[in-house]
């Protein structure tokens, strides 16, 4: 129960407002000077959507697209329902030649389905898995709150299965080694080395999964055209 | 006299109708041998890839194409476009000469000037600073009719020759061709220069030409110099044709005094009889090197040489709706006619229209140089600060042997508002504007920090290894569950196993009985421990049994205990019934010793129970 606390307590406690300095500078166009203050920030309070927010917008002024569309990525995965990040993240993509929102699922729908970022539905299930398990025990050593405790532990139960369910899904839909072209034309190769014939190329910004990994080379996979191929490690960053 | 052109032709009559017009001149109609014309062509038209015009044959003239100028001009919408090409023109023959009309295919139509009348006379004796290449030299005048001079070591009358200037060249890289024509007798006229096959090659003149004298094995010749530059398009080995030179030479036929047929061929050959020699260049080969691919940036678009770029708009106070002219100036050595459009910036405050583009030549000390403007409408969407950003230029450097990449200043625009559009009439039910999609851009940063509680919450997730503590407490209560179950359905059982511990605690609240000074109680607690043991452990039929035949039953029952614990129990409880009643006799340290005594055998009986 202490780690819990611990766990609620501690980023409660590193919430800081974001840096003035950062502002004045993309404010005044030092965009890069800007970024570097950003990604400060970053450091600072991984877990801050709005911080990697504003690192995303300094790093798309300073015509560095891939790395914003990570940034992005990172954010909305923090938090998915803040519109401005959705925008942006869908903004960036359709630079680099995709999009957001897939054709094939009507919006609405694929709202619904992202209100929670994987990580919140995992956090959410993990309350209500506190919740459904004190109360059965309380419910298996109490014999005289047991009526009282029905009603409340199945709607607890039935509620972290959803969650629970709602986090497998989201987890499924993701893949698991996300990264992001940031190279200008990333080259995909027929194999691990320069010596392989380029099979396909990316523009930056390309949302991709890195599937292998041999020496200073990485086997991806383009999300949307599903092709692969092997690029250098320095060619992609991974969110 | 440059100053004071001559118009020698007016538009042409159809070119009005088309917005297209041809117009040439010269600096001047009068010229003498040794001296050169300069003609510019004039084409003007409402487009900006108006076509070059084509020189009629011109036999009576050396032709050189000294450069190009280009000016755009983008008003209402309307491109009006206006390229003067400039030649070098050097007279071949005294007399009068013509030049043709000269004519410009646009649109499926021919437009052509007026023809122009030169006259050529007499070599001048001063001759002009820039004088052709003649048959008398501008270095030295007085030499005009160069006379044989010797020529007794196999030196021939006329020679010519090739070189560049290097053998070895990038893409676009300028390598510049001398051919010299060198004669050491008279000519007859001007000599006819056709200039070498260069395919492969982009290809510019290089006026004025140059005239000197030099001493080859014994002889003086009067040589013409004639540079052009080239500019490789593809790399691998191109080659440079050979030049022709055709010049007329006095015949050198003798004619015999005394012979019978002097007279007849005096007057058949005449004393200025002439032929033509022709002579030719070696071939030379150029090794065209590609441009490297390794840092190759991303807006090259195959500028080679070394350029310089600047960006100006045509107003930096407009409004909404207003057109600012984006002027982009590259400027600099090298041939910027094979170079493509600028790759300009996303510019999502400004409508951009399409790319115009001027290009204007020069050649200088035997460099092309260029200076290629780029203007683009852009038309502000909407009011504020807006910022024209950078405008990238890429080139290569040979001399280097890298790529360069130019940014321009970005300039800063400052909008306005436009000015409303009145509505058609007052009091009429006009539909309510809507929202009008300016620009697409990316939102501005969040002010303040994203919301804590999704910090909190993902926080949950770093570690997962407390989140089995509420498993471990189920599965803990549902173990206490099972053995109160367990209880419930045997409470025999259960009251023989917690015998013991029931017979302990009863020894406990005898000690403290005996320590608050009450004797009888903690007698009687005492033997209640001993005797309830056996009674629990026997259970229901032990009730109301004496204590000896409860003793009985269990040995009954559990065989193995042996006679010695048996008979020490039995001791033990007479020595507690004794107590319980008659306490007076007893002291403090005996009722420890008989609790310490119950305790043991107690302890012992139930090892052996459970053995």
């Amino acid at each position: 129960m202490k780690a819990l606390l611990i766990l609620l307590v501690l980023p409660w406690s590193a919430h800081a407002q974001p840096s003035t300095d950062a502002r004045a500078l993309y404010q005044s166009g030092k965009y890069a000077d800007a970024a570097r203050l950003f990604s400060e920030e970053v450091e600072q309070r991984p877990n801050d959507a709005a911080a990697q927010y504003n690192l995303g917008n300094a790093l798309y002024r300073s015509q560095l697209l891939g790395p914003a569309v990570a940034s992005y990525l990172r954010a909305w995965e923090l938090d998915p329902r803040d519109e401005d990040i959705r925008f942006n993240l869908d903004f960036a993509l359709r630079k680099a030649g995709e999009g957001l929102y897939p054709d094939e699922t009507p919006l609405p729908l694929f709202l619904a389905f992202h209100a929670l970022s994987a990580r919140e539905a995992e956090g959410l299930q993990w309350i209500f898995w506190w919740a459904m398990l004190l109360g059965g025990s309380l419910f298996i050593v109490s014999e005289r709150r047991r009526e009282a405790l029905r009603v409340p532990l199945l709607a607890l139960s039935l509620a972290w299965l959803c969650l629970a369910g709602w986090w497998g899904l989201l987890a499924a839909s993701t893949p698991k080694d996300l990264a992001v072209t940031v190279a200008p034309r990333t080259e995909l190769r027929n194999g691990p080395g320069d010596g392989y014939s380029v099979g396909f190329t990316a523009p930056e910004g390309r949302r991709v999964s890195i599937l292998g990994e041999k020496e200073d080379w990485l086997e991806i996979g383009v999300l949307k055209e599903g092709v692969k191929g092997w690029v250098k490690k320095g060619s992609i960053e991974k969110v | 006299m440059i100053g004071s052109f001559l118009l020698a032709l007016a538009l042409s009559p159809a070119a009005s109708a088309d917005d297209v017009s041809v117009a040439a001149r010269v600096d001047t109609d009068h010229v003498a041998l040794n001296e050169q014309i300069l003609l510019e062509v004039t084409v003007t038209g409402d487009r900006t890839d108006l076509p070059e015009p084509a020189m009629p044959s011109l036999p009576n003239f050396q032709v050189y194409s000294s450069g190009r100028s280009q000016n755009v001009t983008i008003s209402g919408g309307k491109v009006q476009s206006t390229i003067v090409y400039s030649y070098v023109l050097v007279p071949r023959f005294v007399g009068d000469a013509v030049i043709p009309p000269i004519t410009v295919e646009a649109g499926g139509k021919t437009y052509a000037s007026t023809s122009i009348a030169i006259n050529v006379g007499k070599p001048s004796q001063g001759g002009t600073p820039s004088g052709p290449p003649p048959s008398t030299p501008r270095a030295n005048p007085t030499a005009r009719r160069p006379r044989p001079s010797g020529g007794g070591n196999g030196a021939p009358d006329l020679f010519v020759t090739s070189k560049v200037d290097r053998p070895k060249a990038y893409v676009g890289q300028q390598v510049t061709l001398s051919v010299r024509f060198h004669t050491a007798v008279e000519l007859l006229g001007n000599p006819e220069y056709v200039p070498p096959a260069t395919q492969g090659f982009l290809s510019e003149d290089l006026p004025p030409l140059r005239n000197s004298q030099l001493t080859d094995r014994g002889r003086i010749y009067y040589y013409t110099e004639i540079k052009t530059a080239l500019f490789p398009l593809e790399p691998g080995s191109s080659p440079i044709a050979p030049a022709v030179v055709r010049a007329q030479v006095r015949q050198d036929a003798a004619v015999d005094p005394f012979a019978p047929d002097f007279f007849q061929k005096f007057f058949s050959q005449g004393l200025l009889a002439g032929q033509t020699r022709e002579l030719k260049t070696e071939p030379i080969a150029v090794q065209v090197l590609p441009l490297p691919e390794d840092g190759k940036p991303s807006e090259f678009t195959g500028a080679v040489g070394r350029y310089r770029a600047k960006a100006a708009v045509s107003k930096t106070n407009a409004q909404v709706g207003d057109a600012v002219d984006l002027i982009v100036t590259v400027e600099g050595e090298g041939n910027l006619r094979t170079a493509g459009d600028l790759k300009l910036p996303q510019m999502d405050s400004f409508q951009v229209y399409d790319t115009v583009t001027s290009l204007s030549l020069a050649k200088k000390n035997d460099v092309v140089t260029s200076v290629k403007t780029y203007k683009t409408v852009l038309v502000p969407k909407a009011s504020g600060a807006v910022r024209v950003p950078g405008i990238p230029f890429s080139y290569f450097d040979p001399s280097a042997q890298k790529y360069v990449q130019l940014e321009t200043e970005p300039i800063d625009v400052q909008v306005a508002p436009g000015a409303a559009r009145p509505s058609a009439s007052i009091g009429t039910t006009a539909p309510a504007p809507g929202v009008v999609a300016v620009a697409s851009d990316i939102r501005y940063l969040k002010e303040s920090a994203g919301a804590a509680w999704v910090s909190a919450l993902t926080g949950l997730t770093t570690r997962r290894l407390p989140h089995a503590l509420p498993l471990a407490a189920l599965v803990l209560c549902v173990g206490l569950s099972a053995m109160r179950e367990q209880e419930a359905r045997d409470p025999r059982g259960q009251r023989a196993r917690k015998a013991l511990l029931r017979a302990k605690e009863s020894i406990h609240a005898s000690e403290r009985a005996r320590k608050g000074g009450r004797h009888d109680q903690a007698a009687t607690l005492l033997a209640e421990a001993v005797q309830h043991y056996l009674y629990d452990k026997l259970g229901p039929d032990a009730a109301g049994m004496p204590f000896h035949k409860a003793l009985e039953l269990m040995h009954r029952r559990h065989p193995k205990i042996g006679e010695e614990r048996l008979s020490s129990l039995r001791g033990l409880w007479d020595e507690l019934e004794g107590r319980r009643f008659a306490p007076r006799s007893a002291n403090q340290k005996t009722e420890q010793a008989l609790a310490d005594a119950a305790m043991g055998h107690l302890e012992a009986l139930d090892r052996e129970l459970r053995s």
